[in-house]
């Protein structure tokens, strides 16, 4: 079921009809309170994914968010209907995490973080103890989570975003293509390398930190 | 690559972009070639960890935040909409400007008052304004009598005539010049002269009319009149030419 994989808000699915997206901008533009929720409630953890995906890094990511829920609620009147709901917020949000890493390459280094973020601090879920999966389990698959992270980030960005947008958020090429603003072809070529840089990443990191590895053995 | 696919093939298959026939050949390929059948379990495998990669929840601030700025937003879009809500809208502004510029003034405002009205409670009534009180009874131990002639004879003329002879009253212990007369006069309770000695010179007519016919404020003792003394002195006249 692909509604499981996409990092959608609790409420409604985010490939809603476009009747209901039409439905929904003409509530916000009239100023309803209930559809202001419900842009939220559908897209606010998507749409975090993303830019987190895409910037990895909490901070950037938070203000990202801020700013492309603050371009969708001014610029809802000239929403067009050309293209989805959701595929106007990406693509709002990755012109966002664009202009964020610029500033953020121009300014790196020069700003100190204020919020010591309490979501960093272990959660209530963390410290109850879960009989279904081992300690080995948690590790092995926290250092999988690790590795797969660490390549990403260090893949080309533009092929990273391809990926992201595919194979994370699950998008369809035609999705994408309009989000990026490229052809199908160049989506399905930086997919394909995307996936491909991704990997060798991964096999290149895998046999530098093989002495790492955990091999479950049974007791002699 | 020995196998002459090329790689988009195992790619568009994994996200299901070849048609039914170009599918079907596909897989019958991956069966056969172990090597594109690795590649298309690895490009899977990778795929499904990429998916099941923790959604990092959202942090709690940020979803205030974006509360918080959703409510801003349709306040601003319901301003734009109609007058009403624009007007209560800037009604509330000037509110909440005059809140916020009242709010620190008040305090020290309001202490201020508080310490001026204590102030001034404490500090008026000690500042003695002098006011003499014309009838005022001395109360001190004893005054002696102040010199002041109540009662003149008013029928003898003279005395006014010649201010030469206007008598000066003082203290009993005074020194008195060699030309002039001086007569020591009890003073009883009632202003009247009831004893005298000439101290120098000799008593002339008008220290005599002085003494029967004058009347003085008297000495005081607890505010009480009483008996006194005084010293009556006279320049001498100056010889008649």
């Amino acid at each position: 079921m692909a509604a499981s994989i996409l990092h959608l808000g609790p409420e409604r699915p985010a490939d809603a009809t476009e009747a209901e997206d039409l439905q929904l901008v003409e509530s916000l533009r009239l100023g309803s309170e209930a559809a202001y929720e419900e842009l939220l409630g559908r897209f606010q953890q998507s749409v975090y994914a993303l830019a987190f995906r895409l910037l990895t890094d909490k901070a950037e990511a938070s203000d990202v968010v801020q700013e492309v829920f603050l371009k969708v609620f001014r610029n809802i009147s000239s929403f067009r209907a050309q293209s989805s709901l959701r595929t106007w917020i990406y693509r709002i949000t990755v012109n966002e995490a664009h202009n964020a890493k610029r500033w953020f390459f121009r300014h790196r280094g020069r700003e100190i973080e204020l919020d010591t973020a309490p979501e960093d601090a272990p959660a209530l879920r963390e410290s109850i103890s879960d009989g279904s999966r081992s300690p080995f389990e948690i590790t092995l698959d926290q250092e999988q989570r690790q590795l797969i992270e660490a390549a990403l980030d260090r893949i080309n960005p533009v092929f990273r975003e391809a990926v992201v947008l595919r194979d994370i958020t699950d998008l369809s090429y035609d999705e994408i293509a309009e989000i990026l603003g490229v052809s199908l072809g160049t989506v399905k070529s930086r997919i394909l390398r995307g996936r491909e840089a991704l990997r060798e990443e991964l096999v290149g990191s895998l046999q530098s930190n093989r002495s790492l590895r955990l091999v479950p053995k049974t007791a002699e | 690559m020995s196998c002459k696919h090329p790689p988009e093939v195992v790619s568009s298959l994994l996200d299901g972009r070849l048609s039914p026939k170009e599918a079907e050949t596909a897989s019958a390929h991956l069966e056969a070639c172990s090597e594109c059948n690795s590649e298309y379990r690895s490009a899977r495998n990778l795929r499904h960890a990429l998916r099941s990669l923790d959604e990092s929840p959202m942090p709690i601030t940020l979803v205030t935040k974006l509360r918080v700025l959703a409510s801003h937003e349709r306040q601003r879009r319901l301003r734009h909409l109609n007058l009403a809500a624009a007007m209560r809208h800037h009604l509330d502004r000037l509110q909440l400007v005059f809140d916020n510029m009242m709010k620190p003034m008040a305090l020290p405002f309001a202490g201020g008052l508080v310490s001026a009205l204590l102030l001034f409670g404490t500090i008026v009534p000690s500042l003695a304004f002098s006011y003499k009180y014309p009838f005022d009874v001395p109360i001190m131990l004893y005054t002696d009598p102040d010199g002041k002639v109540v009662d003149w004879m008013q029928d003898d003329k003279h005395y006014y005539d010649n201010s030469l002879d206007v008598p000066r009253l003082e203290p009993v212990n005074s020194v008195v010049s060699g030309d002039s007369t001086a007569v020591e006069v009890t003073i009883d309770p009632e202003g009247r002269i009831s004893d005298y000695a000439v101290v120098r010179g000799e008593l002339t007519k008008a220290a005599e009319s002085l003494i029967l016919f004058s009347r003085f404020t008297p000495a005081t003792l607890f505010g009480q009149p009483t008996w006194g003394k005084k010293l009556v002195v006279y320049r001498r006249p100056p010889a008649r030419s």
